[in-house]
């Protein structure tokens, strides 16, 4: 049973985590969504319309969901083992979802010249970022599971 | 342990930061000449050398991208609607350095011996249709690489239309060793320039026996018709095998090159 003395510094913490939690999703939210969104607008011009293609758009919702939704639980998770969990499974699901939106490094699209019917095919081999991507990754695993060894090792210690 | 964490977690911030900068300056960097308008075509111009119609596409391009563009490859090609490649060429450009501009010329070489050994003759007679192909390639700060392509389809109008000789009256005497025969040579030029040469018909009974022929300059403008008399000589000795019906062999001599053809005629 938890008293009252012990309840007010875990609730301080909650209160504390989930406030952090708020503000760097909204950060995350902020750097992955709302600022591509923007830059993307003020590329378009009366004379060059550009925009994304359309199914690059759902990508962009989808990579700013895993980078909120992981930023949020590592945060409210922080100072538990699950943090790193966390961080562990954000690292795995970057990487795949990388492989996936870059189309295994390959990435192909069609822009139709508006009133013209002319379509033009683009090709970007991306392979090389792909693995410097997947690399940033595996550092960020590695760095997971140092810091999960190290918080284990910690809770040993105090105990 | 928790100073390598720490630089750990320094070096995945900067390494994530420089390579999230990289690959959006990477890829906005061609989009950036694009919308500057800092890549120009020119029109197209024609030339005729060598039995070779050559369309020379001047292009420039100031890279005011952030990296270096290198291994640009602009290739084209022209095919017929069932495939057929008449031909295909390509311009390299090893390295636009960041800030340099280049001035370079595409030239698209079409050679009559081409179409002619390619079975395509058909597109001197019939209006058809050109498939026109273009890619441009090219690498970004040496590292990615980047496609362009497209392809339109042209119409193609024949040179020489609809071709036919009609043969208007009997052979007559023309002298004591020769008949004359007149006749009216036609066709259409659909095609976008001039024909200008010389034309040199052959008439042949149905037996493919010679039996005479007429030479003759021509010009038709284009988008012109062709529809002329002609006064063909036949021999005395052979008007016996002339039967108003056979096959005529055309052969048309420019400074495009040697077309060479026959059609029926009398059917």
């Amino acid at each position: 049973m938890v008293n009252e003395e012990d309840s007010k510094p875990l609730l301080k913490k909650i209160i504390l985590n989930a406030t952090r939690a708020a503000l760097k999703g909204f950060i995350m939210l902020l750097l992955t969504y709302l600022l591509p969104t923007l830059i993307i607008g003020a590329l378009a011009s009366p004379d060059m319309p550009f925009e994304m293609p359309l199914e690059y758009t759902p990508l962009v919702y989808i990579f700013s969901a895993i980078v909120v939704f992981f930023t949020v639980v590592t945060e409210l998770f922080s100072g538990t083992i699950l943090r790193y969990a966390f961080s562990v499974g954000r690292a795995l699901v970057l990487m795949m979802f990388f492989i996936y939106a870059l189309n295994g490094g390959i990435l192909t699209s069609t822009i139709q010249i508006p009133g013209q019917q002319l379509a033009i095919q683009i090709l970007a081999n991306l392979k090389a970022l792909l693995a410097v991507l997947i690399l940033l990754n595996v550092l960020g695993l590695a760095k997971s599971m140092l810091e999960a060894t190290n918080f284990l090792a910690r809770k040993v210690e105090t105990t | 342990m928790k100073q390598s964490i720490r630089a750990l977690g320094w070096a995945s911030k900067i390494l994530w930061i420089a390579a999230a900068s990289f690959m959006i300056m990477a890829l906005y960097s061609p989009l950036k000449l694009v919308l500057e308008g800092q890549i120009e075509i020119g029109s197209p111009q024609p030339s005729f050398s060598n039995q070779t119609i050559t369309i020379s596409i001047p292009f420039f391009i100031n890279n005011t991208g952030f990296f270096d563009i290198s291994d640009l490859n602009v290739i084209t090609s022209v095919g017929d609607p069932n495939g057929t490649l008449i031909s295909e060429s390509t311009t390299s450009v090893k390295n636009i350095q960041r800030g340099g501009r280049i001035n370079e010329t595409h030239a698209i070489s079409i050679g009559i011996n081409d179409v002619v050994s390619k079975n395509l003759t058909y597109l001197l007679f019939e209006d058809s249709v050109i498939v026109l192909g273009g890619s441009v390639g090219f690498r970004i700060a040496h590292v990615i690489p980047l496609q362009a392509s497209t392809s339109v389809n042209m119409s193609w109008g024949a040179p020489f239309y609809h071709p036919s000789i009609r043969l208007m009256d009997l052979p007559e005497p023309y002298n004591s060793t020769h008949y004359e025969i007149s006749a009216r040579l036609s066709f259409e030029n659909h095609s976008p320039f001039d024909i200008d040469g010389t034309l040199r018909l052959e008439v042949f009974n149905e037996k493919k026996e010679f039996l005479g022929l007429w030479i003759g300059e021509i010009r038709v403008l284009s988008g012109g018709d062709y529809d002329e008399p002609v006064t063909i000589f036949i021999p005395s000795v052979s008007i016996f095998m002339f039967s108003g019906r056979g096959e005529a062999h055309v052969h048309f001599e420019s400074f495009m090159g040697i077309i060479d053809w026959r059609f029926p005629y009398g059917q």
